[in-house]
Order: structure tokens, then sequence, then C-alpha cells
């Protein structure tokens, strides 16, 4: 890395964005899926504009229908409206995925840093912690902590925030490590700046690439996580529209109403689908020796 | 303290509702689960290693593009809805596969095969789709190296030069994505069994939820991330078979 793109404050550091904005709009993949994440955030945020339907307003004279002008993906088992439904799920999973993820990031950033920069005791007390949450499979934890917390959206998002926040503080420690014996934090220090000085403004700037593409990945993963634990019946409580829910009351009519299944199956698998191709496109932007 | 002390003697407490230890329950459960996730394994490394070297090797053809389009759709596919649509077009429309099930392996091994092969495939397909990118990227790596160019020059098939040359160094990287994606798998396996009503420890834990029988959840979670660990272990090892330099380090 250029001693240019090290030093977060200096005018050279706009050329390097530049540059990385222009790989990253050049990859055909990495636009389609920020096509489809900037979709489904504006679907989410701007869901009582995109459907008048109630997504929990029952219509029993209406009953697993097919597709029609009144209802375009059909209704679900409860006479339900399967396109309303489908909006503000991409509400909740939105709204989740980015509270987990900033979640994750808010506690996991300062204690990797913490223990990158300070070594010794501390590395040792405070990796040893986050070793034994990575020993637990992802959605095993999460349905771990759901289960001490009960269902619920605030359960699940700090359930799916805890899971992915030792890989954040992994990482973070990892870039610290790399970046703290580098010549420009010696120089910062022989100024006689301070140790949180130095971290906070010479060594972070430098850990923002890798956590920006970290982060797309742990959305994409936060929103199949709680789409997982709604499927599961522990994660959203019904009539709470939610992805995951949906496909898990869809089973019961696999045969009568494919629809109700195969809407939200399409919908989970875009976001995901989206937020892979951007997390492919950032960290062949940000890191340009990835690329093939 | 005196729980931890009881699980260093192998004693997991008693289920609250079945009323039996919770280690019995889960020596009972685990083989089925140990047999979707190594079955799910082998299915997602009989896809991925092909798949992987052919992309690689017919770089930015059509080949190369299905390839990745497959692997990208493996990952972005949740297992919960890859489930739903193959009991939907295999058991439900072709009626080739049981829907749901489970039979034992050693009592009745043709039937334990037909109930086996929808959950293995919908829990291994995550797991090819990872491990597919993984091999394509590092023997793509690989194969702009020198010492590919010079095994070429010295006149190799290119069979040889891929397989027992650039192959065999891609596999450091792709077999430490196997240790992760078994982790995956094992998560997985809690949603592949219920969409089945497959008989192993991801089931016991979501029941143990539904009837709050905490010591149940309590000895599952901690018997995966025990699997977890030794599996972790296991690839530590197989670096030194892969990687002689490792030896002498």
């Amino acid at each position: 890395m250029s001693s240019s793109t090290r030093d977060s404050g200096s005018p050279e550091r706009r050329p390097e964005r530049s540059r990385t904005l222009g790989r990253l709009t050049r990859s055909r993949l990495a636009l389609v899926g920020l096509a489809i994440v900037g979709l489904t955030a504006l679907v989410g945020l701007l869901a009582p504009v995109f459907v008048t339907a109630d997504p929990v307003a029952m219509d029993f004279g209406a009953l697993l229908k097919g597709p029609s002008r009144a209802h375009w993906l059909g209704t679900d088992q409860f006479g339900r409206d399967v396109l309303a439904r489908l909006v503000w799920g991409a509400r909740l999973s939105v709204s989740i995925g980015a509270a987990a993820v900033a979640l994750a990031l808010v506690v996991g950033v300062p204690i990797g840093a913490l223990s990158g920069y300070a070594g010794g005791a501390v590395d040792n007390v405070l990796m040893r912690c986050m070793d034994a949450l990575l020993a637990f499979p992802a959605l095993l934890l999460a349905l771990g902590l759901v289960a001490i917390m009960g269902p619920g959206s605030t359960s699940t998002t700090l359930a799916i925030g805890i899971v992915y926040m030792p890989g954040v503080a992994r990482l973070t420690r990892g870039v610290v490590l790399a970046e703290r014996p580098q010549e420009y934090v010696q120089a910062a220090h022989a100024l006689g700046q301070r140790d949180r000085w130095v971290l906070a403004r010479h060594i972070m700037p430098n850990c923002v690439s890798a956590l920006l593409v970290q982060a797309s990945v742990n959305f994409a993963n936060a929103m199949v996580i709680e789409a997982g634990l709604s499927f599961l019946g522990i994660g959203t409580p019904p009539p709470t529209a939610s992805w995951g829910l949906m496909l898990n009351e869809a089973r019961a009519f696999m045969t009568s109403a494919k629809h109700v299944a195969i809407a939200p199956g399409v919908a989970i698998s875009l976001a995901v689908l989206g937020w892979n191709l951007l997390g492919d496109g950032l960290r062949d932007a940000l890191d340009p020796r990835l690329t093939d | 303290m005196s729980w931890l002390g009881r699980v260093a003697h192998g004693d997991l407490g008693r289920s609250i509702r079945a009323q039996q230890p919770v280690r019995d329950l889960i020596v009972e459960k685990l083989p089925a689960t140990l047999l979707l996730t190594t079955s799910a394994a082998v299915i997602a490394l009989l896809i991925a290693f092909p798949a992987g070297i052919v992309a690689a090797v017919k770089r930015n053809t059509i080949v190369d593009l299905l390839a990745m389009v497959g692997a990208l759709l493996g990952v972005s596919i949740p297992s919960f809805w890859s489930g739903i649509m193959l009991i939907m077009i295999f058991a439900l429309t072709l009626g080739w596969l049981p829907a749901i099930g489970y039979a034992s392996l050693t009592t009745n091994p043709g039937a334990a095969l037909r109930y086996l092969i929808l959950p293995a495939l919908t829990l291994g397909s995550v797991m090819a789709g990872s491990v597919t990118r993984q091999v394509r990227a590092q023997l793509l790596q690989e194969l702009g190296r020198d010492y590919v160019r010079t095994a070429r020059s010295k006149g190799l098939r290119e069979s040889g030069v891929v397989v027992r040359h650039a192959l065999r160094n891609s596999l450091i990287p792709a077999v430490t994505v196997l240790g992760v994606q078994f982790s995956v798998l094992l998560g997985g396996a809690v949603i592949t069994e219920q969409i089945f009503a497959w008989p192993g420890v991801g089931q016991l834990a979501v029941n143990a939820i539904v009837n709050r029988d905490y010591p149940v959840l309590q000895g599952v979670i901690l018997t995966v991330a025990l699997l977890v660990t030794l599996v972790n272990l296991a690839v530590d090892t197989l670096y030194v078979v892969l990687d002689p330099r490792l030896r002498l380090s």
C-alpha cells in the first residue's frame, strides 16, 4: 500500500478513492449487485408507498388465490396479499440486516483495534473470547441467543450482531497488527501523538476497505440468518411479514399454491445475490491484486 | 463452574422434557446429523472440484461463465428455499424421491440413500458454491506462476500441469474453506433437518427451544462447537500433509 493511502488526511487519498470507485463502476456484476441492493433497500424504506394493501389484513373470501389484478402475486392461506407481505418483509430484512451489521461493527471494531494495538495479555484475553464465539456455527449460536432472549425482531438483531462481531474484531485486529510496525505509525509516535490519536487518525482508516467488504458479506449472511430463524419459527413472530416466516407457512401448501413459496424464496435469493455481487465487486475494486 | 465440571466428565445434564440424560439423546441423534453433513460435503466436493478446475482452465469461456453463475446461485440461494424447491420438483411433481423421512443406513441402505439424496443436495449446494469459487480463484493464481510456465515449456501435458502441479498448490486455501464450511454445514443442518424431518441434533435443538428444554439446547450447542474445533484441528493437520514445506518449518 502506498504512503498516500496510509495517510488518511492527505489530498493524494482522493485520486485513490476515485480509482477505487472507477474500478467498482467498471465491474458490470458489481453494478448489478448495487442495483439489486439499492432496489431492495428502496422497496424496504418506502414500503408504504409501494403497496397500499395491509400486509396483515386477512381476507377469508380469497384464500390461496393465484396472481390477479387485485393481488399481483396472489394471496396466502389467510387471504393476505403476498406482494404486500413481500415488500414489508424487505423492510424487516433490510432493517434487521443493517442494525445487526452496525452492531457487529460498533462492538467488534473497538475490540479488534484495542487487541491489535495493545497486544500482550489484553490481546490474548480478548482474542480467546472471540475464538470461543467463533467455534459455534453462526446459525446455531444465533438460535441459542434468541432462545435466551426470547423471539422477536430486537432479539434477532442482537443475536445476529453478536454472531458477526468476533469476525469483525479478528479482521480489525489483523489490519491493526499489520499497520502498527509501519514507519508512518512510528513517525506519528515520534511527533508525540497519543496512542488513541494514532490509532483513530492514522491506523483505523486503513481498516475501512477490509471492513467494507466484510460488512457487505455479513449483510447477506444476516439476511439469511434472520429468514432462517423466522423459518424455524423462533425469529420474527407472526403475523409480522418476514420472508422466512412466509416460506415456513408456505410449506403446507406446496402442491395447492406454489406461488406462496416461490415469491419469498426468489426475493431472499435475489437480495442475497445482490449483496454477494456487491461484496465481490468491492473486494476487487479495493484490492485489485485479487481480480483475476 | 459445577456445570462445567460435570461436562468435563461427560455429564451434560438431564432433559427437562424427555427426563433422559442429554448425552444419551445427543448420542442417539448425532449419527443422523453426521451422515447428512458428510454426505452433503461429499456431494459438494464432487461438484465443486471439477467445476472449479474446468472454470479455471477454460477461463473466460461460456463454461467458466456457467460454472460461476451456478456457484453464485449456490451461495445465494438459502437452503430453506432450495430444499422446498427440490421437494416440489423431485418429490411432489416427478415423484422420484421421498419428500421427507429417514431410514437407517445399516438396516435399510437402499431406502436410506433415497431419503438422503434431497437433504444432502440441499445442504451441500451452498458449500459447493463456495468451494467452486475458491478452487477456481486459487487455481487461476497458480496457473499464472513461473513454475507452471516451466512445466509447460518442458513439454508436460496440460492435464499433468494442472492436476499434478497447480492444483496441489491451490489445495491449501481450498482446504481452509472446507474447514470453515463444515461449521456452516452443521449450522445449516438445523434448517435442513427441519425441512426434511431428518431426526438429527439440529431437530433436537429446535425442539428443545420450542419446549424450553435448555439443558438439551446447551448440550447440542456445546457438542457442535466441539465437533467444529476437532474439524479445524484436522484441517490444520492436513496442511502439513498437503504442503511439505510446513513440515520443515
